[in-house]
Order: C-alpha cells, then structure tokens, then sequence
C-alpha cells in the first residue's frame, strides 16, 4: 500500500502538472481562461492517477499504468518546451 | 472492471479512509459549523456590547478614530470592513510600528454610530477558530496537510463511484432493515455518499484549489513563466498596489465621496476599504465589492487619491477567469449564494458526510474484526480513535461554545483559553474513553455535549439579559436564531442518548461491535 501511496502522489502529481501544460499550450484560449480550465482538469487528473495506482496488483503495474501516459504527456511538453 | 481492480480499490478505500477520517471528520465537522461564521460571530460579541441606534459613521471618520492614539505604521495597510447585514460593526485593521507596539498590528470592533471600539476583533476567536480548524487545523502548514487529506477524500469519492456503480441506480434508495447491522450500515454509508455524491466532488475540487494549489504555481512559474512569479499572478487576476512613501502628509476628504461613487457604479457597498500610505500624499485606496446582481462577480479597484488615476480595476466587463472561477468555487464552497436556507441544506449535507466517515470507520472495523488473523489490539485502538475523533471533537466544540460565552470580555489573552477548553476536553475525552465502556461513553457524551449547550444558552440570559432585550427591540434577531440553533442541537441530542440508552440496556457484555450495533 505504501508504494502504490508513493506512485500515487509522485505520478499523479507528475501527470497533472503535465497535462495541465499541455492543455496550456494546446488550447486556442486567453492565458486566463487557460489558466483556470487547467487548474479544474489538473487535480481530477491527479486523482484518476491515485485510482488508477491503487488498483494496481502491485506497486510495479501502477508506475506502468501511471509511466505510459506521463511519458507521452511528457513527451509533447518537451517538444512545446524545445520547440 | 476486473475482480482483483474492484478488490485493490475495495482495499485502498477502507485503509485510507480509516487513515484520513479523525481529520476528514474534524474538517467536515468544524465546516459545517463555520457556513454560519458571521452568525457565530455576531452571538459572541453583541450580547456583550450593544449597538447604538442612529447614523452609520463614515468611512473616513472611521479610520481617523482606529488610527487615533495608536502607533499606526502609515507606510503599510489600513483595512476597513464597513458594517453588512453578517457583521453589525466596523471592523478595522490597522498595521503598528512593531517597534512601539510589540505587534504587528491590531484589529479592531468599532460601533458603527458612536465609533467607540467595542473591543479587539480577536478577543472573539469562537468562529474564526472554527474556521481555521476546518481550513488548516490551526496549526503550522495545516493548510498542505489538508490540502492532501482532500486530495485522499477526492480519490475515496472516486473509488467509492467506481465500486457502487454498477448498483448505483438499483440500490439508490435501498436500506434494508434486517437484523444484520452490517447491511444497514452498508446501506446507510451508500445512499448518504450517492445522495450527497455532488456535494462532496465539489467539495473535494474546491478544497484541493484553495489548499494545493501552490503545487501548480510553483510548477508554472518555473517552466512557463521562466521563474517571474509577478507575471504568473498578474495574469491569475491577483493584482498589488505598490505606492512610494513621499513623506508629505496630506489629508485626503474626498475619500467618502469615492466609496460612494464605486457603491453606486457596483450596486453594493465595498467589502473591504485598504489604504495605502494612509495621510501622506501619495496614498492610495483599494476597494473590494460585490457586483450587483452577478453571481460571484467581484469587483476591486486600485486608485492613487491624489489625483484619483486608478491603479488597476477588475469588473464585470474586465477580469481575470482564474479570479472569477476561483471566486465562484469560493461561493459554491460557502455557499454563499442564495441566503441561510442554502446554508441549512449545507450543513445538513456536511452533517451527512461526517455520518459517512462514521458508518465507513464502523464497516471496517467490523470487518477487521471478523477476520481470525486481524490484530485485536489495532481494532481497539481504531475504535478508540473514532471515538475520540468524532465525539471528542464534537464534544470540544460545544465546550468552545460555553467558554467563549463564559469567560469575561476584558480577560487578556481570552482567545487562548477558548483555544485552551477547546484542546483540554479534547485531550480529556480522550483519556476517559480508554477507561469507559464504549456505551458509555456514547451515551455520556451526548447528555454531557447536550448540558453544555443548554448551559451556554442559559448563560446568555443569565450575564447579557439587558442587552439581549435591547436587541430583542432593535429587531436584531441573529442571536436569538443562535440559540434557538444550539437549544434545538441540544434537544437532539437528548433525544439520541435517550434512544442509544434504550439500545444499550438490550446489549449484553461490551464488545466493539456494540459500536457498530449503536
């Protein structure tokens, strides 16, 4: 259990902050309105992740579950980040 | 979804609540008491001091009489929060040379029509300590530790949809009244969590953007911002007025004349009236405000008074979202928006949700003690736990509430002994329910709970009965709706130790599942 916590919250954290990136360099809207729709998206997405770890058979399975979409989303802030 | 997913979540939702819920149920709890803050507020201070009737002061009047004989720091704030219908005084804060004064400053209760200071604001702590024990515990980064013991309940509430859905709908109303305590208490912990199932996602949402949301601050200042925090802000709608000390003093008279303009532009008088450099020449003034007639719209205008060029101006037409959006969370929150029936159905709401983390504790500890190889001891100690963390608490409220009304105005450091009788019942409820039987206890803490709030309620008339006479005649009735809420909380929870009295007397010998039965 203290393993899938610890997944949890880093990845889940992670992915938020990412996704909320994402959605700040993808949307076609004023850094404002950007600025609080991510706010709204970032932390059920941090908490999908603590579903998704926690449903896990192990602490292995929840980084897969959890790493697959953090290194996409990753991916694209770092291509939006160098680009 | 497949078995062992349903399983871990399964899991997961009963170890986490069990770790979370002393807290949760001290958030919830001390949450739905602060929706009614200014209420609790107007019932510490105005039977003992009473408001005289005639016309409001001034704004300005009111700042020259809070700064009068007080080592006022001029190149910091004046903050004025002007009487409303939650609040019948003028409150001011006003910063001090901390040099002279030993503090950083003082705020103050002033009557809106003699501009006698009525005493100092944290003279009366009842509610606001109510409201930090919700918002942070009152204790040193409280507000983080919430922050993820609501990001703990967001995922709960998640969970607990994914592992009731498929009965969502079928099993909405059911509550089965067979003998087996542990379907009723299943069924209870079901239909409250789907009943109050929007309450809480907002609740969840609302509570993690106000408490952790530094997170993402920090996370956007550094990489899209390039570390300009000042940029990051501008552009969240949360703006600072800088203004150089000229050392010119100047008095200013058009300062009524400008609240009143902007109370006209905005339907609503300002909430909040802050000087800058307040009698130098290069003050400024910021206003705070409802706008009429929108729902959760604020406004706020910046405006140098030498020439009056404003600063900066956030309204209906010109506004940041996250301001806005933050601010309409903040009224969902509060509830806020629709007058003190919404408040009710609140607090009737946030009642329900402690009942949810009560009957969740219960099923898992009946569970845990179901199984052969679980630790009795652990069993023990998380009964304890629930006990003290929901009784205790409730027990040490209801205290708070008879010490602030029983303790003398004039008493220095008055705000630490409520604190005090507060953490002492708290720390005293928890030793007794090592040595008493559980039934016991349940039962004694709700006769004991319910003397303690009739006592506060006689209390008022035994110390105050002139003034709640006078207020009785100047139709100021919140006081009166104070007592009438505490008497009928009282006589309610007569009615439940009378009922858990009955059942106890059916009971045989203690054991923990005594808890769950009652």
């Amino acid at each position: 259990m203290l393993h899938k916590t610890i997944v949890a919250i880093l990845a889940g954290c992670l992915l938020s902050i990412s996704i909320m990136l994402n959605l700040n360099y993808l949307l076609p809207l004023n850094i404002d309105q950007k600025l609080i729709i991510g706010l709204l998206v970032a932390f059920p997405m941090w908490a999908i992740a603590m579903v998704m770890s926690y449903s896990s058979k192990s602490a292995k399975q929840a980084w897969k579950r959890c790493g697959y979409p953090l290194v996409v989303s990753m991916s694209i802030n770092a291509f939006y980040f160098i680009g | 979804m497949k078995k062992y997913t349903l399983t871990n979540l399964t899991d997961a939702h009963g170890w986490l609540g069990i770790i979370i819920s002393s807290l949760l149920f001290t958030v919830f709890f001390t949450g739905s008491i602060s929706l009614f803050r200014d209420e609790i507020f107007q019932w510490s201070v105005q039977p003992t001091q009473t408001i005289e009737q005639g016309e409001i002061l001034s704004v300005s009047k009111i700042m020259q009489l809070a700064i009068a004989d007080r080592p006022f720091n001029a190149k910091e704030h004046l903050t004025i929060i002007p009487p409303s219908e939650e609040t019948p005084y003028y409150k001011a804060y006003v910063d001090l040379i901390e040099e002279e004064a030993g503090r950083e400053y003082i705020g103050l209760l002033l009557d809106p029509v003699s501009g006698k200071v009525v005493g100092e604001i944290d003279q009366f702590i009842l509610a606001e300590f109510m409201y930090r024990l919700h918002r942070d515990l009152n204790i040193p980064y409280g507000v983080y530790l919430i922050g993820f013991v609501t990001l703990f309940f967001f995922f709960m509430v998640l969970s607990g949809i994914l592992m009731h859905a498929r009965k969502l709908i079928a099993n909405f109303f059911q509550y089965r009244t067979d003998p087996h305590s542990r379907s009723k208490l299943l069924d209870m912990h079901n239909v409250i969590g789907t009943i109050s199932l929007p309450f809480t996602l907002m609740y969840a949402l609302s509570g993690l953007i106000f408490n952790l949301v530094i997170i993402y601050q920090i996370a956007f200042a550094i990489i899209l911002y390039k570390g300009d925090q000042e940029a990051l802000l501008n552009d969240a709608g949360v703006h600072s007025v800088e203004v150089e000390w000229q050392s010119k003093p100047h008095h200013y008279q058009h300062i009524d004349h400008l609240i009143e303009q902007y109370r006209h532009e905005f339907g609503h008088m300002p909430a909040v009236v802050r000087m800058y450099n307040y009698g130098d020449k290069s003050a400024a003034m910021h206003l705070i405000g409802r706008v009429d007639g929108m729902f959760a719209q604020r406004y706020e205008v910046a405006l140098n008074l030498s020439d009056d060029s404003i600063i900066f101006k956030d309204d209906a037409k010109q506004h940041s979202e996250v301001r806005h959006g933050v601010d309409t969370l903040s009224e969902l929150h509060f509830g806020g928006f629709a007058g003190i029936n919404l408040r009710f159905i609140y607090f009737i709401l946030g009642i329900a949700v402690c009942a949810l983390i009560v009957t969740g504790n219960m099923l898992w500890i009946e569970k845990r003690q179901k199984r052969r190889h679980a630790s009795q001891r652990s069993v023990k100690f998380l009964t304890h736990t629930t006990l003290v963390s929901t009784l205790g608490v409730g027990l040490a409220c209801c205290v708070a509430f008879l010490a602030e009304r029983l303790l003398p105005v004039a008493l220095s450091n008055r705000a630490d002994f409520v604190i005090y009788a507060f953490v002492s019942c708290l720390v005293l409820s928890a030793i007794v329910a090592v040595y008493i039987n559980k039934q016991t206890l349940l039962v004694g803490s709700f006769v004991i709970a319910s003397i303690v709030l009739i006592l506060t309620v006689c209390s008022d008339w035994l110390m105050y009965s002139e003034n709640l006479q006078l207020l009785w005649r100047a139709n100021e009735l919140t006081v009166f709706g104070m007592q009438a809420g505490l008497a009928v909380i009282a006589f309610l929870f007569i009615y439940i130790a009378h009922k858990l009295a009955k059942k106890k007397t059916k009971l045989g010998n203690e054991t923990p599942g005594e808890l769950v039965t009652a």
